[in-house]
């Protein structure tokens, strides 16, 4: 039998598999299932949900996944088991974590930017530059429902004293009001308070410590500290989901957040590039739209859930390419929560959908740059940092044409200069990058058999040149035997040139003097490779911001015209 | 597939458990009613943390010296804790009765006080099952009505069908009494008489579903609101309707599984359509009562005719797995099986 890795992923809404074997010397993916998520109740039909699953793979490769009776066993027992099983999550309610740090700047913020890649929602900051008495401070972190605390700040040799104070709290908080689920506590300050900290709370596993991310003042790094947080997130969701524990053991694996192990192979992209340019991968799922971007070997990411409410509900109507009337369109949204598989079956449903997931890339992107001014996204400029590729994904059932997605993408993202837009159809990110600590060639070989669907090369022109008036020629070369062609971009525009039938086409740009298509500077062309892919060379004058009318009408036909020009 | 459950002699558990250990009050076998208390957990009112060393200013080598108390005591209100003696003689002391529960680098923290932290049960049943340290699980059987939305309140009381014409003129101002009931209104629910309604300060507020705009409203108002259907301007199916006609006047539950989420109407006591011991789960098939989620049939009941096993491609150009309904007028649709809303119900002629 051929050596196998599993993935799975319980995602929100759906569970996935991957089974992964080598062909050829090389890996690549054998097969992939998935059944709906459950992980209310007493874990049975969890239990239930994963055998469906395992039983739907074990059909698709010759391995080994379940006992003779059809039931989950210990991956140890099983003759022809996966050499190992990635399995990463992100059902379930997002974690409540409390940060404490010693300033907003050099700890507070850091530590928000830790937090978002482990699907944690802050619901206390403990300032301790705020000077709040011991007494005011022990009744927050008592009366908030906290399930991980973090503990940051402070440089290593620095001020001890108010630190200290927090550390008695913490012993108190965790021992005076046990709770059903026990918090974890996370410690990653001024190091010579680790071992006081240790001692003091006394919280045995469920305290958890790295070094100090404030690796020097006013510089952090993040990753010293995702080891004890993905103990910290097993050990929660162990307790929170009845079933996990007993599922773990039997697959010999751990649990990692979804966006954490899409981000593992993000970062992987980037340092492996070259180009100089980050990877960005924006992934929607029914109810939340996760950003990670990685540049300069640096890892950014939140998963953000866009608030039903008037001001975002008219905000993603300004976006739609056919007019609806409000009510229509709040009624849309508010049911599309309730019913997250839900797949519009009319144009005007689809209309809806894709101006709501215009809304909640926007608004997961400047979160975002909320949280990591690095990131450099600005709602009406766009993208103004580099990154290629841009990767799309979307958990479930495709909800859009590939030229449809792109659309979407471009105009939520507004990307500047050249990029390449790919689309993840497989949800392929997540599932290597829980398999690459096991067996780093796999993601690496797995991504090499082109398994990211090519949407399109993009390139933006920015320019000062007035609406309508020549921007950017360009001249189109799709091999020796064929005919050049020219095409000249006006301001305002938006142009595809088809690449579909050719493996790869050359285009020389040449953009107007006060034009720059990210070459380097305004006015400086030269050429541009474009691979084949689904939609083709986009090439999108429109400018930044995007310059839409303001009557309902004209701005829902300039929408519908710009969709129309990448396919309809 | 999502499905809602609208039957009557429906077993219905719920879960009723403390955030943290405590004591079980309840034994297996007992009846409860709406409100007792079926755990609680003894915890201090308040904490009271006392820097000994800073605020009596006193050298941390004399602190032993200072503390008049240990860790672990028990503490009357006005016993002195700590006390630096000198020209000025500056005392702490127990501002409440209660514990000092630590006492380090020079920091005196006191538990005062004591608060139950109860947990009691939101129907009348029998107590099923203990969760040692926690809670329990109380079950009854009676008639269930689902509904998709709630704004995480839960409310008992009489039910009402509530027949009343808000555009009618003659009618206005004669709302009936609502106070403590669980009214049902099939009418479109506006923000006006959204108000009316809640001024009569009803313990539940039912209905098919809710407009967009009154979603704020609904979330912010202090009467438990239920929408079956979800949003929009639909109606209620005739199976939800049949039961609910059967509640009139008699006293029910609302329970909420949160905001946002779904919640449903119980009442106790068999009656009416009952259900097989260990019944199946629902699931699609040729013959089953859908709800159509999807505009332009929004809320509308249907019977599902056909599963073809080929996807189809729709209006909107997605290709999806499709069923075949016939609606109740009738006339024949296709429809993604995504958009259908399976009803666990018995059909109602």
């Amino acid at each position: 039998m051929p050596k196998t890795y599993l993935s799975l992923d319980i995602g929100k809404s759906q569970t996935q598999a991957w089974l992964f074997t080598q062909q050829k010397g090389a890996w690549a993916l054998r097969g992939r299932a998935s059944v709906p998520t459950v992980i209310e109740g007493d874990g049975s039909q969890f239990k239930r949900g994963i055998q469906q699953l395992l039983s739907q793979i074990q059909r698709k490769g010759e391995v080994n996944l379940l006992d003779d009776r059809g039931h989950l066993t210990s991956f140890r027992r099983l003759e022809d088991a996966p050499a190992a099983v990635g399995l990463s999550l992100s059902a379930g309610k997002p974690i409540q974590a409390a940060l404490i740090g010693l300033s907003e700047a050099y700890s507070i913020a850091p530590l928000r930017r830790l937090v978002s890649l482990f699907n944690c929602e802050v619901v206390l900051e403990v300032n301790l530059q705020e000077n709040l008495n011991e007494t005011t401070q022990l009744e927050r972190l008592l009366t908030s429902d906290v399930e991980l605390y973090i503990i940051g700040g402070g440089a290593n040799g620095g001020a001890q004293n108010a630190l200290k104070a927090v550390i008695e709290n913490l012993r108190l908080v965790y021992h005076l009001l046990p709770r059903a689920i026990r918090p974890q506590i996370v410690f990653c300050g001024n190091q010579d308070l680790a071992k006081y900290a240790q001692s003091e709370i006394e919280a045995g596993l469920d305290m958890h410590f790295s070094s100090n991310i404030q690796i020097n003042p006013g510089q952090e790094d993040q990753s010293l500290a995702w080891k004890a947080m993905l103990a910290a997130f097993e050990r929660l969701r162990i307790q929170q989901i009845p079933g996990l524990g007993d599922l773990l053991s039997d697959l010999n694996a751990s649990v990692i957040p979804s966006d954490y192990s899409a981000g593992r192979i993000v970062r992987f992209l980037e340092r492996s590039g070259g180009n100089g340019k980050g990877v960005l991968l924006v992934r929607s799922d029914a109810d939340s739209v996760s950003v990670l971007a990685a540049r300069d070997q640096k890892l950014m990411g939140i998963c953000h859930r866009l608030e039903i409410n008037d001001a975002s509900l008219e905000a993603a109507r300004g976006l739609s390419n056919l007019v609806t009337d409000p009510t229509s369109f709040a009624t849309y949204v508010h049911n599309r929560r309730l019913f997250p598989d839900y797949v519009p079956a009319t144009l005007e449903d689809l209309s809806i959908e894709h101006a709501w997931e215009r809304e909640r890339i926007r608004e997961a992107l400047a979160s975002l740059q909320a949280l990591d001014p690095d990131f450099g996204y600005n709602l009406s400029q766009g993208l103004g940092n580099a990154y290629e590729p841009i990767i799309l994904s979307r958990t479930g059932t495709q909800l859009s044409a590939p030229h449809q997605g792109l659309m979407i993408a471009l105009d939520s993202i507004l990307p500047h200069g050249i990029t390449t837009f790919l689309q993840d159809e497989q949800q392929l990110l997540t599932a290597l990058g829980s398999l690459a600590p096991f067996e780093p060639l796999l993601p690496v070989q797995v991504m090499d058999g082109e398994v990211f669907t090519n949407l399109a090369t993009v390139i933006n022109v920015d320019t000062s040149v007035p609406e309508g008036q020549l921007a950017l020629q360009i001249e189109v070369n799709e091999g020796e035997k064929m005919t050049r062609l020219y095409h000249k971009i006006q301001t305002g525009e938006l142009k595809r040139i088809e690449t579909q039938g050719n493996e790869k086409t050359e285009l020389y740009l040449s953009p107007e003097e006060e034009s720059d298509v990210g070459m380097g500077m305004p006015g400086l062309g030269g050429w541009v490779t474009a691979l084949r892919s689904k939609v083709g060379v986009v090439v999108d004058g429109r400018g930044r911001p995007l310059n839409l009318p303001s009557g309902e009408d004209s701005r829902a036909k300039t929408l519908h015209d710009w969709l129309w020009e990448l396919g309809g | 597939m999502k499905k809602v459950i609208i039957r009557s002699g429906q077993p219905v558990f719920r879960q009723v458990r403390l955030p943290q250990p405590g004591t079980v009050l309840v034994r297996t076998g007992q009846n409860v009613e709406v409100g007792d208390v079926v755990a609680e957990a003894v915890i201090p009112e308040k904490f009271q943390v006392f820097d000994v060393v800073n605020h009596l200013r006193i050298q941390p080598g004399r602190l032993e010296q200072s503390l008049k108390r240990l860790n672990g005591e028990e503490v009357r209100k006005g016993d002195v804790i700590a006390q630096k003696t000198g020209m000025i003689t500056r005392i702490f002391r127990a501002s409440q009765d209660g514990r000092i529960v630590s006492l380090r680098e020079g920091r005196v923290t006191l538990a005062m006080g004591e608060q139950k932290l109860q947990v009691r049960s939101p129907i009348s049943g029998t107590v099923v099952e203990l969760i040692p340290g926690f809670g329990a699980v109380v079950g009854l059987t009676g008639s269930l009505v689902q509904g998709v939305w709630s704004n995480g309140l839960s409310a008992s009381g009489s039910f009402t069908l509530l027949n009343f014409d808000f555009t009618d003129p003659q009618q206005r101002g004669r709302l009936p009494e609502l106070e403590g009931k669980i009214v049902y209104s099939g009418a479109v629910i506006t923000l006006e008489r959204f108000r009316l309604l809640t001024a009569k300060n009803p313990a539940g507020i039912v209905l098919p579903s809710l407009v967009p705009s009154l979603v704020r409203e609904a979330l912010r108002c202090s009467t438990a609101v239920m929408s079956l259907n979800g949003f929009g301007d639909q109606e209620a199916d005739p199976s939800s309707m049949g039961l609910m006609a059967a509640m009139q006047d008699h006293e029910i539950f609302l329970l909420s599984d949160g905001a946002g989420l779904s919640a449903e109407l119980i009442m106790p006591g068999e009656g009416g359509q009952s259900s097989d011991l260990f019944e199946e789960e629902g699931i699609l098939g040729v013959g089953s009562l859908v709800r159509l989620l999807g505009e332009p049939y929004l809320g509308n009941t249907a019977k599902v005719l056909e599963l073809p096993e080929e996807m189809e491609r729709f209006a909107s150009g997605l290709t999806a797995k499709a069923a075949i309904v016939e609606r109740q007028d009738g006339t024949l649709i296709h429809v993604p099986v995504a958009n259908l809303l399976l009803l666990d119900s018995i059909p109602t002629d």
